[in-house]
């Protein structure tokens, strides 16, 4: 219905009805808050300055409790070589190894793909962490013993777990341009070894989960 | 002077009035929720997909042993996050497939709009418990999928259309106005838009600004990097071996191509905070982001990402503009003659209108009016004998292929109507409307529980008539 008085639409029941002052002050109150804490987490990721960080450290308890706090940075830096985490598994009974890649190439649904490409990630990181800790050892990370016992109970007879990282390179632009100049009509090769760094080695790991 | 000190000393003061209203007026005033209705079915759509996946390998997912042991996950979360928490943290391995098939069915729930206000909470429990128990098999879709969850739930508004609750209630509005004809044989079904509601106006606009907020931190951190002011930075996201899904390498070939897309997205993403709030440059925008959702997905694989921005995108697209691509512009758009006297029919005609999206369907009753005056071919006979419709166009259509119709424009009745499409269906469904038609209930009160409408006590006397009543034998 209209309101004769300023025309605006009134609703005509009440799930549209105005709300009270106390209503109106109290989600007033919590969207204050929360937006506050958003956009401190987005602002407190690094590099901040120490009151970003410290009015994002504020907020942390309230972040975790709901799943936000994020940085919301994608892609800041040009695209990032991907790391590929290749697991080599040894069987006690003479089976010949068995190699897994993380992420495995052609899986299906995209997603699981994704999930994968993300795990190959975090694992990246921890072990870069415990590199840099004072063990100065990437086998110390615990997602890669994680990682290994899942990979040795998935396995039955499994020995030993190798895991090697290596990044999958974005080629440089003008590299490509060469190739495609070299005469050879086809698509560059992205999975040419030249388009990958050295392996690392992040450990070798029992499969009794030790 | 003075009037300078008495304007610097009524400044605050007007300032802050201005705030409050402005602030009310962006927050408290009623929205229509279809826009958020439609966003709980994208994002419900794609909670129950990550839930689905997650399912092909649960165990390596939220199993005790899987990827990510739950002893490491606990050993980070006490270091890191100890106010993270989870449901999956205390499921045995054993109960992984129940539990999973439980949150599949409230993310059902949920997408559908069944119990909505409930399912909505549940659908965020679900997905911040399965990121926090699976936290490095996370990346963006995750984070945004758990934010607009966040918000629909917490506002509780998205049940408010576009659900199975709301053609529920006005099912049952329906049925007891259809069982209160007007003399004129219409009956006044409430109309299809929802009401605007101050609870939907503040999820659209906490999405919104969660938007703006996502898009504006993403372009700003992109000047740090001399990619994005060379304009090769989006060559990585072309040329990356582990997502690509095609070969762009050839894309090389063309660099000022390349630079396009670079200064193009970065343009976008900075200057979408400030130009989405302005109406007539928002369209542009948002086509705008969904080439750049459309690249991202095929050039990366992110798909599921680039459909949980876009979705949260139709919190800036108009409620009205959006129920009129289903509904067209001109309501109605067909008047439907049943028969007034069939409980059936007026049941029927309740559940179709409590579907119908804005008016697309003018119900009459045909035993008290002249149906001359609907149409002029249409005659009582052979309106008794089956349901007619007359389109907005002036085609009349009857019996099965008038109930195909109607059912290809009510929305949640659009998968039925598919089923004419299957070869034979049409045959069959010709008798078997004639069947019914011709064995339907007639002049009896209504008593069960399925239509449970009564007549008015003004129309006993058309009601008392023997049972079953031959068509073509209805006597005024």
């Amino acid at each position: 219905m209209i309101n004769g008085k300023n025309g605006t639409i009134t609703p005509a029941n009440s799930s549209g009805a105005p709300w009270p002052l106390w209503a109106r002050r109290l989600a007033t109150v919590a969207i204050l808050f929360h937006a506050a804490a958003v956009v401190a987490g987005a602002l407190g990721a690094s590099p901040a300055s120490s009151l970003e960080h410290e009015v994002a450290t504020f907020f942390e308890s309230y972040h975790q409790a709901i799943d936000q706090g994020y940085s919301y940075r994608y892609y800041s830096t040009a695209f990032p070589p991907t790391p590929v985490v290749t697991a080599t598994l040894s069987f006690a009974d003479g089976r010949p190894d068995k190699v897994v890649r993380l992420p495995e190439r052609g899986l299906r649904p995209r997603l699981l793909y994704q999930r994968q490409l993300a795990l190959a990630h975090g694992l990246m990181e921890d072990s870069e962490a415990a590199r840099r800790g004072e063990a100065h050892d990437a086998s110390q990370s615990r997602w890669a013993h994680s990682f290994a016992t899942h990979l040795g109970k998935a396995n039955p007879g499994c020995k030993s777990v190798e895991l090697e990282i290596k990044m999958h390179l974005v080629p440089r632009i003008e590299r490509v341009r060469h190739l495609m100049e070299q005469g050879d009509s086809g698509p560059v090769d992205l999975d040419s070894d030249e388009f990958y760094s050295d392996p690392q080695l992040i450990g070798v790991f029992p499969c009794d989960a030790s | 002077m003075r009037r300078f000190l008495n304007g610097l000393a009524s400044y605050p003061g007007g300032l802050a009035r201005s705030i409050a209203e402005g602030w009310r007026r962006f927050v408290f005033e009623p929205a229509d929720p279809t826009s958020l209705g439609l966003i709980r079915v994208a994002v419900g759509t794609l909670l129950t997909w990550s839930l689905f996946v997650y399912g092909l390998d649960l165990g390596a997912y939220f199993g005790r042993n899987g990827w990510m042991n739950l002893d490491v996950v606990e050993l980070f979360r006490s270091e890191q996050s100890k106010y993270s928490w989870s449901f999956w943290f205390y499921v045995p391995d054993a109960w992984l497939r129940p539990a999973w098939l439980a949150c599949l069915a409230v993310s059902v729930a949920f997408t559908l709009g069944i119990f909505s206000r409930t399912t909505a909470v549940l659908a965020w429990v679900i997905a911040v418990s399965s990121a926090r128990r699976a936290p490095i098999s996370l990346y963006g879709f995750d984070n945004i999928l758990s934010t607009w969850l966040l918000y629909l739930a917490a506002t509780g508004a998205s049940g408010q259309a576009a659900s199975f609750d709301r053609f529920l209630a006005r099912w049952k509005t329906n049925r007891a106005e259809v069982a209160r004809r007007r003399k004129d044989g219409r009956w006044t079904a409430p109309g299809g838009a929802p009401v605007p509601t101050i609870s939907a106006n503040i999820g659209l606009r906490l999405i919104q600004c969660h938007l703006v907020l996502i898009y504006g931190m993403s372009g700003l951190a992109k000047f740090k990097d001399v990619g994005w002011w060379d304009g090769t930075a989006i060559w990585g996201t072309l040329a990356s071996g582990e997502f690509r899904l095609f070969d762009l390498t050839w894309l090389a070939a063309y660099p000022l191509l390349i630079n396009a897309m670079t200064h193009g997205a970065l343009f976008l993403e900075t200057l979408y905070p400030v130009l989405i709030w302005v109406k007539p440059i928002r369209p542009l925008m948002l086509a705008g982001v969904a080439a750049m959702h459309l690249g991202i997905g095929l050039t990366l694989g992110l798909f599921e990402f680039s459909a949980a921005m876009l979705a949260a995108n139709l919190a800036f697209v108009s409620g009205p503009w959006l129920r009129s691509l289903v509904t067209g512009l001109e309501q109605p758009g067909a008047r439907v003659l049943y028969d007034g006297a069939c409980p059936r029919c007026r049941a029927s005609m309740a559940f179709i209108t409590a579907g119908d999206p804005d008016r697309m369907v003018d119900p009459i009753d045909l035993t008290v009016v002249d149906v001359t005056t609907i149409h002029p071919s249409l005659t009582r006979e052979a309106c008794i004998q089956a349901m007619h419709i007359v389109r907005h166009d002036g085609k009349v259509e009857s019996g099965y292929e008038a109930v195909m119709t109607l059912l290809s424009w009510v929305p949640p009745m659009k998968p039925f109507a598919l089923v004419r499409f299957v070869p034979g269906v049409s045959l069959v469904g010709r008798r078997v409307y004639a069947w019914v038609a011709s064995t339907r209930p007639r002049d009896g009160t209504c008593t069960d529980e399925v239509c449970g409408i009564h007549p008015p006590a003004g129309r006993e006397m058309d009601e008392k008539r023997p049972t079953p009543t031959q068509p073509g034998k209805v006597v005024r």
